[in-house]
C-alpha cells in the first residue's frame, strides 16, 4: 500500500512539466483518423462477465455526456457484467464535492471527473490513480482497440505527467460564439464582428431593452480570459514557472473594463450569474442576440426541442484583440479513484465511457461535439449533423483545439493554484458588473489579493 | 464505650449506611443512564471542537499533508490582514441583524393578529407552518428561481403593475436582501408560532384590570403585553440569530457569495477556504473565531434583554 501511494507522488518538477505541456502540445492528431469506430471494450471474452455483480460510481457534472452515459449503462452491464452508477451535479456542487471525495479517500466513487483547472492539484496530491499499468496490461486492455493514439493529443495531454497517463479526456470544450444571424443582419452585419471592438460597438446599435446584445454563464474565470488574453493580459508571468500574478497591467484592466462593460452595459438582466442553463434558455427565448461560452454550452441554443428560432441562429469563432486570437480550452476527463474499491472494474469503466463507440454515440444521439477523440471529430455523419447553416461546428472545435493546443496559452489553467485565485478573479469581475466597485480597483485589489493567495500556497513570486 | 451504647450506635449507623448505600446505587444507575448520551454527546460536539481548536493552529491542507505542523497563532494573525473576511463579518452581522429584526418584528404582528379564537384562524396558523417545515435547500431553490430574471414570476408579477423589475441576485444592493428575505419567509413562522403560544397562555386579569383601568389598546401592548412576551421574545431572538450565523443553504444556492462579495458571509468564506481551496487550518481559524464571537454575543443578549426582563 505504501509503495503503490509513494508511485503516485509526483515532483514538483514533473508537475510543473506535465502543466506545461498541456498547453503546449499540439493537436496534429485532431486532423488525422479518419477511421470508422469500432467497438473498444477490454478484451474481456464475449459473454463472459468477470465483473457480474459489481457496481462502479462515476461522479460527474450535469451534462448531456453524462444522460447519455447513464441512459446507456445498460450495454455496458451486458458487456462486462458491470453495474455503473452516474451521479452528476451543477459544475460549481462538482468542484467542492469532488476535491472532498479524493482529499477524504472515502472511495465513495470509483470513478470521477477530472477537472482541467484542478488537473495540477490533484495529480501532484496523488489523488488520481496512473493508468498506465491497467493499459500496458495486455489481460485488462486490448491496446489496438481502445486507440490511446485516437485522443487528440492536446486533450489528453493535462492528464499525462511525468510520462503517466492519470485521466483519459471525454470532453474538450472549446469557446465559440452562438449568434443570432438575422438580428445582426438587419444593423447592418452581413458577418459576425471580428475584433472585441467591433463586439462593443455592434452592441451599442443592437442592445435593446427587450433584446439585449450578449449572454453568458455565470464561470468567469472562464469567459473573461477570452478577452484578456486577446488584449494582452495575463494570468501569470509565465505559467508554470513563475506565478507572478499580472492582474493589474493596463491590458488586464482595459480588457476587464471591456468585458464588463459588454455585460453590464449590453447583457442580458444578470449577466455574469446566470447559470449556462438559463443562458441558453434566453437565447431560445430570443431575449439575446450573442452568446460567448464553450461549444458543450453555446451548440445547445439550436436544440429545436426547446425553441422555434434554431434556424435564425449561427456559429462562429470569438473575437479576436490587439494582442491576438485566444479561444480558451478546458479539458476534462475520467479518473480512477486511488481510494475505489473496485479498481479493475473502474478501468473497465472509463474505457467503455471514453471508448470510440460512446464517444460517437454521445456525438450522434447527444449533442456531444465537444469529443475528443479524432476519429469522432473526423467521422463523415458527425461533420454532417454538425453542419447548421454555414456553420460549421466540428471545424470551430476543431480549430480552437489545435490554436490552443499549439498556442500554449492555456498553462495558467492547470498550475495547481489556479482554483482560488480563478475564484478571486470571479469575485472581481462580478464585483465590477454589479457596479460594486470601479475597474481598476477591483483589479488591483485582485492583484494584491492573489498575492496573498500565492503565499498561503507557498508559491515564491516576484511581485 | 458501653455495650449498650455500641449497640444503640450500630442501630442509628445502620439506616445511614443502607442510605447511604442507595444514594450511590441510585447515582451509579443515573451514571449508567446518562453515560451513552453523553458519550455520543461527547463524541459529536467535544471531540470535533478539540480538532477545530487543534486544526486553526495548523496549516491543514489536504492537498499538502505534509505541511502540517504546529504554527501557533499564524492563522488568526492573517484573518487580521484578511480584507475578505473583515468583509464577511460586516456582510454576517448585516445579514443577522436584518434578518432576526425582520423576524421578531413580523412574527411578533402576525401573531397578535391571529390570536383569537376562532375556527379559520386555525387553517391560517397552519399554512404559516408550511415554510418552515420545508428542507432549506428547497426554500433557497425557489427563492432562486422567483429572483433569476426571465425566469422569475416575481419580476413577471411587477412587470404587470408597470414596477422596475430588479436583478436581484446580481444588483449589490439587492442581493444580500434577496437572501434575508427568503429567511424571513421561511422563519417568521417560528417566531410566530412561539409568540402565538405565549399570548395564549397569557393571564387575562392584568390586561382586564387594565381596561377597567382605561388603558387603550396601545397602552396595554406597551407596558403589559409586551413585558409579558418579552421572556419569549429574547428566547426566539437568541434562536433566530444563532440560526441566522448558520444561513449557509441559500448563500450557497442562490448567490455563491456574490456578485462580488456582498453575501459572502463568515460561514460561507469558511467554507470555501476549507472545501474549495482545501485551507483546513485556515478555515478552522476563521470558524473558531465565528465561535467565540456568537458565544460572546448570544451572552451579552442574555444577559442584557434578560435583565431588563427581571427588572420589569
Amino acid at each position: 500500500m505504501a509503495k503503490n501511494l509513494s508511485e503516485l507522488r509526483v515532483s514538483r518538477r514533473q508537475l510543473l512539466k506535465g502543466a506545461a505541456a498541456a498547453g503546449g502540445v499540439t493537436l496534429l492528431a485532431a486532423c488525422t483518423s479518419a477511421a470508422p469506430p469500432a467497438a473498444t471494450q477490454a478484451p474481456v471474452a464475449a459473454g463472459a462477465k468477470p465483473y457480474a455483480g459489481t457496481t462502479v460510481k462515476l461522479l460527474m457534472t450535469q451534462i448531456d455526456y453524462g444522460t447519455g452515459l447513464s441512459e446507456n449503462l445498460a450495454d455496458l452491464e451486458q458487456k462486462t457484467g458491470i453495474k455503473g452508477q452516474v451521479d452528476m451535479l451543477a459544475f460549481q456542487n462538482l468542484n467542492q464535492k469532488a476535491d472532498l471525495e479524493l482529499s477524504t479517500a472515502s472511495g465513495a466513487y470509483d470513478v470521477l471527473q477530472m477537472i482541467y483547472i484542478r488537473t495540477g492539484r490533484w495529480i501532484g496530491a496523488g489523488w488520481a490513480e496512473p493508468l498506465d499499468s491497467y493499459i500496458n496490461d495486455p489481460n485488462l486492455t486490448d491496446k489496438a482497440q481502445f486507440d490511446v493514439p485516437d485522443f487528440v493529443s492536446g486533450a489528453i495531454a493535462p492528464f499525462t505527467v511525468g510520462g503517466k497517463i492519470y485521466a483519459f479526456p471525454w470532453l474538450a470544450d472549446c469557446t465559440i460564439v452562438g449568434y443570432r444571424k438575422d438580428l445582426l443582419e438587419k444593423a447592418g452585419y452581413s458577418k459576425f464582428p471580428e475584433t472585441f471592438d467591433d463586439l462593443q460597438a455592434a452592441a451599442a446599435k443592437i442592445h435593446t431593452p427587450d433584446v439585449a446584445f450578449f449572454v453568458t454563464q455565470n464561470n468567469m474565470h472562464w469567459i473573461y480570459p477570452n478577452w484578456m488574453l486577446s488584449y494582452g493580459g495575463k494570468f501569470f508571468k509565465n505559467p508554470p514557472t513563475d506565478l507572478t500574478p499580472m492582474f493589474n497591467t493596463p491590458e488586464a484592466i482595459k480588457a476587464a473594463d471591456m468585458f464588463t462593460t459588454m455585460c453590464a452595459k449590453y447583457g442580458a438582466p444578470g449577466c455574469g450569474s446566470l447559470e449556462a442553463a438559463v443562458a441558453e434558455t434566453i437565447m431560445h427565448q430570443g431575449k439575446a442576440a450573442v452568446y460567448l461560452d464553450g461549444t458543450g454550452n453555446v451548440q445547445q441554443i439550436i436544440d429545436t426541442k426547446r425553441t422555434q428560432i434554431a434556424d435564425k441562429f449561427a456559429f462562429t469563432q470569438t473575437p479576436k484583440g490587439p494582442a491576438g486570437h485566444f479561444p480558451q480550452l478546458a479539458v476534462h476527463g475520467f479518473l480512477m479513484n486511488p481510494a475505489g474499491k473496485n479498481k479493475k472494474a473502474a478501468w473497465e469503466f472509463i474505457k467503455w465511457a471514453v471508448s470510440k463507440e460512446t464517444m460517437l454515440k454521445m456525438a450522434m444521439n447527444y449533442g456531444h461535439i465537444a469529443t475528443t477523440r479524432s476519429s469522432v471529430l473526423n467521422n463523415a455523419d458527425v461533420r454532417k449533423k454538425y453542419k447548421w447553416g454555414d456553420s460549421d461546428l466540428t471545424a470551430l472545435e476543431e480549430g480552437v483545439m489545435k490554436q490552443a493546443g499549439e498556442g500554449g496559452y492555456m498553462a495558467y489553467r492547470t498550475v495547481p493554484s489556479f482554483p482560488p485565485v480563478g475564484d478571486r478573479l470571479a469575485q472581481a469581475i462580478t464585483s465590477v458588473i454589479s457596479g460594486q466597485a470601479k475597474v481598476n480597483d477591483a483589479m488591483k485589489s485582485l492583484q494584491t489579493d492573489v498575492i496573498g493567495i500565492l503565499q498561503k500556497e507557498g508559491v515564491k513570486i516576484n511581485p | 464505650m458501653q455495650p449498650g451504647e455500641e449497640s444503640v450506635a450500630f442501630r442509628l449507623a445502620k439506616p445511614r449506611r443502607a442510605g447511604a448505600s442507595w444514594s450511590r446505587a441510585r447515582g451509579r444507575t443515573f451514571v449508567a443512564l446518562l453515560a451513552p448520551a453523553l458519550i455520543v454527546l461527547f463524541i459529536v460536539t467535544i471531540v470535533p471542537t478539540v480538532f477545530l481548536l487543534a486544526t486553526s493552529v495548523t496549516p491543514l491542507n489536504l492537498a499538502k499533508l505534509a505541511s502540517l505542523r504546529f504554527v501557533g497563532m499564524e492563522n488568526f494573525q492573517g484573518l487580521i490582514d484578511d480584507g475578505r473576511f473583515w468583509n464577511s463579518l460586516a456582510v454576517q452581522a448585516r445579514l443577522s441583524f436584518f434578518d432576526v429584526t425582520l423576524q421578531l418584528l413580523i412574527g411578533l404582528g402576525l401573531a397578535l393578529l391571529l390570536n383569537a379564537r376562532l375556527r379559520f384562524l386555525d387553517l391560517i396558523r397552519s399554512a404559516f407552518i408550511i415554510p418552515m417545515v420545508l428542507p432549506p435547500v428547497v426554500v433557497a431553490l425557489n427563492w432562486k428561481l422567483f429572483f433569476t430574471p426571465n425566469v422569475s414570476v416575481l419580476n413577471w408579477l411587477l412587470g404587470l403593475v408597470h414596477l422596475p423589475q430588479p436583478v436581484w441576485l446580481m444588483d449589490a444592493n439587492l442581493a444580500l436582501w434577496a437572501i434575508i428575505i427568503s429567511d424571513v419567509w421561511e422563519w417568521t413562522p417560528f417566531v410566530l408560532l412561539m409568540v402565538l403560544a405565549a399570548l395564549q397562555m397569557m393571564p387575562e386579569e392584568p390586561l382586564e384590570a387594565a381596561k377597567i383601568d382605561g388603558a387603550s389598546g396601545l397602552q396595554v401592548f406597551r407596558y403589559i403585553t409586551l413585558p409579558l412576551l418579552r421572556p419569549v421574545l429574547l428566547v426566539a431572538g437568541l434562536f433566530r440569530f444563532i440560526d441566522s450565523v448558520k444561513a449557509f443553504p441559500q448563500i450557497y444556492i442562490m448567490t455563491g457569495g456574490g456578485p462580488g462579495n456582498v453575501t459572502e458571509a463568515t460561514n460561507f468564506y469558511a467554507f470555501l477556504e476549507g472545501f474549495s481551496y482545501s485551507y483546513i487550518g485556515y478555515s478552522s481559524a476563521i470558524i473558531v473565531v465565528m465561535l467565540v464571537v456568537t458565544f460572546v454575543l448570544s451572552a451579552t443578549i442574555i444577559r442584557t434583554v434578560g435583565q431588563e426582563a427581571e427588572v420589569e
